[in-house]
């Protein structure tokens, strides 16, 4: 018989879920490891029901896969950008979602979720220009050009005087 | 929309570096330009992995090296080092001066080249041996004056296949009216001021082109491979190569590619009046002199007399000396050669190659025992190579002495055949060096 475990959102909601499953979460299986038989539930107050929701699908699809080596060489962070139909299919969502999955995911340590996420910006990045980049992915340029800086430099020497 | 952590970000970038393995994918310097901890995050990924280190401007279509250039121009923009990862910038001329001008491409490598500098020092162009098309040569002087104000900061070029001979009634005029020259002689002339290294392979060098390399006062480097001279041309040369005070490293092979007289000897002799002082490395090859059937036009000076007094007046600074093939020559025997050489103080010569001098001559009047063992102690105490791999019967007297006299000798090359050596070779081993192969040759290397 299997056992579940319940996860508790930071927006509050419960969910019950096999607890194998949550083993491909590295952080779970060891926080299980050190409660050892508890029914207490596993607060997770870095992930909001929408993204658990979603990562446990992920869990739930992918439970026979073997799990990922933990140690974290570079060969393993090497991998090609290839996504599998489903994965890619799974990972289609808004882009401030796709960022929550990845944070979610480092958090919660599901290495290949997490690697799935990155290489789905990876795709996103290619052919991109830095301005393209960070228009996307709404980042802030904070590059002074060149003439720009010297002039504040020149000034701030001047005001030092 | 959430930040990503700079542990995120790097994993991100650990992806987009396996495609940038590749030099036509750009997104990895697309990424460090978006903002400054993108920048901090793919800096190790750039500096380990630098793909275009050797800009090969042939590969990339319009578009790519738009990008390119782009990119660059805004790395310089925000006072970056981009260009630094482009170490070296390979063209070939033919594709760029067709009837066909590409104006745009032109106008790209223009801004490519300049938002490269200073960063970019090396330049290596092939000129495709253009000379005969007068379109052709129109058009590449209009591409040489486009790029040539954004190229002032190289100091090492490479040029090949460079033959502006068709076009000499123009090159009688150049060094009078600059504009009639050889658009390569108006880059280089461009150049003259912080040109470092110079190489040339198959290529000629008339004495205009001689003229303008005279004029770069800073060359401490001269590479001068394959290319053919004319009775007047050796003194230009020589005078040229004189005129090089800086020089510390001085090659000049000849493969013979087009058939015509190499004049080694000539050029050697004008050189042994005005040596370089500061000389350290001398490489010189001179395929023709192998050649048996070869004779040695009477006027021309010999060789091995005029190496000698070049070798005497430079001994003090050489450190790397490769000997021409002197077969030919009455007096350039190997007995002679190194009779030479045992007597000359080298004190800072670390790599001696003398395979060449007995290369070809499987004749055996060529061969001989030399009576080293007269010697006590030879006065190259730095010397860490010796490659005697075309020598024959070298005596195990004069082994002894090498390995007494250079204590610092690391890798020694022999004929791998038994008639490599004559007599008990076992010094070698008793002093700690161990055999193996390379290219055809026995090589001891010690293993320290």
């Amino acid at each position: 018989m299997t056992t579940k475990v319940t996860l508790t959102s930071s927006d509050n909601e419960n969910f019950s879920v096999n607890k194998e499953i949550t083993k491909r979460s590295i952080l779970i299986k060891n926080m299980l490891e050190d409660v050892g038989k508890s029914d207490t539930p596993i607060p997770l107050p870095n992930v909001n029901s929408k993204v658990l929701r979603k990562v446990i699908e992920w869990c739930e699809y992918h439970c026979m896969d073997p799990l990922a080596p933990t140690n974290e060489n570079t060969e393993n962070q090497k991998q090609n950008t290839d996504i599998e139909d489903w994965d890619q299919k799974f990972i289609e969502v808004d882009q401030e979602t796709l960022f929550k999955i990845i944070l979610a995911t480092n958090y919660l340590n599901i290495k290949p979720l997490l690697d799935i996420g990155c290489k789905t910006i990876t795709n996103m990045i290619k052919g991109k220009s830095p301005e393209e980049i960070y228009k996307t992915f709404n980042i802030v340029n904070n590059f002074t050009p060149k003439e720009e800086a010297q002039i504040r430099k020149e000034n701030k020497w001047a005001e030092d005087q | 929309m959430p930040r990503l952590a700079p542990e995120l970000i790097l994993r991100i970038l650990a992806h987009v570096d396996q495609d940038y393995n590749t030099s036509h994918s750009f997104d990895l310097l697309s990424c460090s330009l978006v903002c400054r901890q993108w920048y901090q995050c793919a800096l190790p990924f750039l500096e380990d992995n630098k793909p275009y280190v050797n800009c090969q401007i042939l590969s990339y279509t319009n578009p790519e090296l738009e990008r390119l250039a782009t990119l660059m121009t805004e790395s310089r923009r925000y006072g970056l080092d981009h260009g630094s990862f482009i170490e070296r910038v390979d063209f070939h001329l033919r594709p760029l001066v067709t009837p066909e001008f590409d104006h745009e491409r032109v106008e790209i490598l223009g801004r490519l080249f300049s938002a490269l500098r200073p960063h970019t020092k090396s330049m290596m162009l092939t000129a495709s041996y253009i000379y005969s098309d007068r379109t052709e040569l129109a058009n590449a002087r209009r591409f040489v004056s486009q790029i040539r104000p954004n190229l002032t900061s190289i100091t090492t070029l490479h040029i090949s296949c460079l033959d502006p001979s068709m076009s000499r009634p123009r090159n009688l005029m150049a060094h009078v009216f600059p504009s009639f020259a050889h658009p390569i002689f108006a880059l280089i002339h461009n150049l003259r001021r912080n040109l470092q290294h110079i190489h040339f392979t198959d290529s000629r060098l008339p004495r205009p082109l001689l003229q303008i390399l005279g004029t770069c006062s800073k060359i401490r480097t001269a590479r001068l491979e394959c290319f053919d001279d004319h009775p007047p041309r050796p003194i230009a040369l020589a005078d040229t190569i004189a005129s090089w005070r800086n020089l510390r490293n001085l090659c000049i092979r000849s493969q013979n590619a087009w058939g015509d007289r190499v004049q080694l000897a000539p050029t050697l002799a004008r050189l042994a009046r005005f040596p370089p002082p500061n000389l350290e490395v001398l490489e010189l090859d001179n395929q023709q002199h192998t050649n048996r059937h070869h004779h040695p036009n009477q006027s021309e000076p010999a060789l091995f007399p005029n190496l000698r007094i070049l070798l005497s007046r430079c001994a003090s600074t050489l450190v790397h000396v490769a000997l021409p093939s002197m077969a030919l020559e009455p007096d350039g025997t190997f007995d002679a050669i190194v009779g030479f050489l045992v007597e000359l103080e080298m004190p800072r010569l670390r790599i001696l190659d003398l395979s060449r001098p007995l290369y070809s001559m499987a004749d055996s009047k060529f061969t001989l025992v030399p009576p080293y063992a007269d010697f006590g102690k030879l006065p190259w105490p730095e010397l860490r190579h010796l490659d005697m791999s075309n020598c024959w019967y070298i005596t195990s007297a004069f082994l002894g002495v090498v390995i007494r006299s250079c204590p610092e000798l690391r890798s020694l090359l022999l004929r791998s055949h038994v008639d490599g050596v004559k007599g008990d070779i076992s010094a070698l081993s008793d002093a700690g060096f161990v055999r193996g192969l390379h290219a055809g040759a026995a090589m001891w290397r010690h293993p320290e």
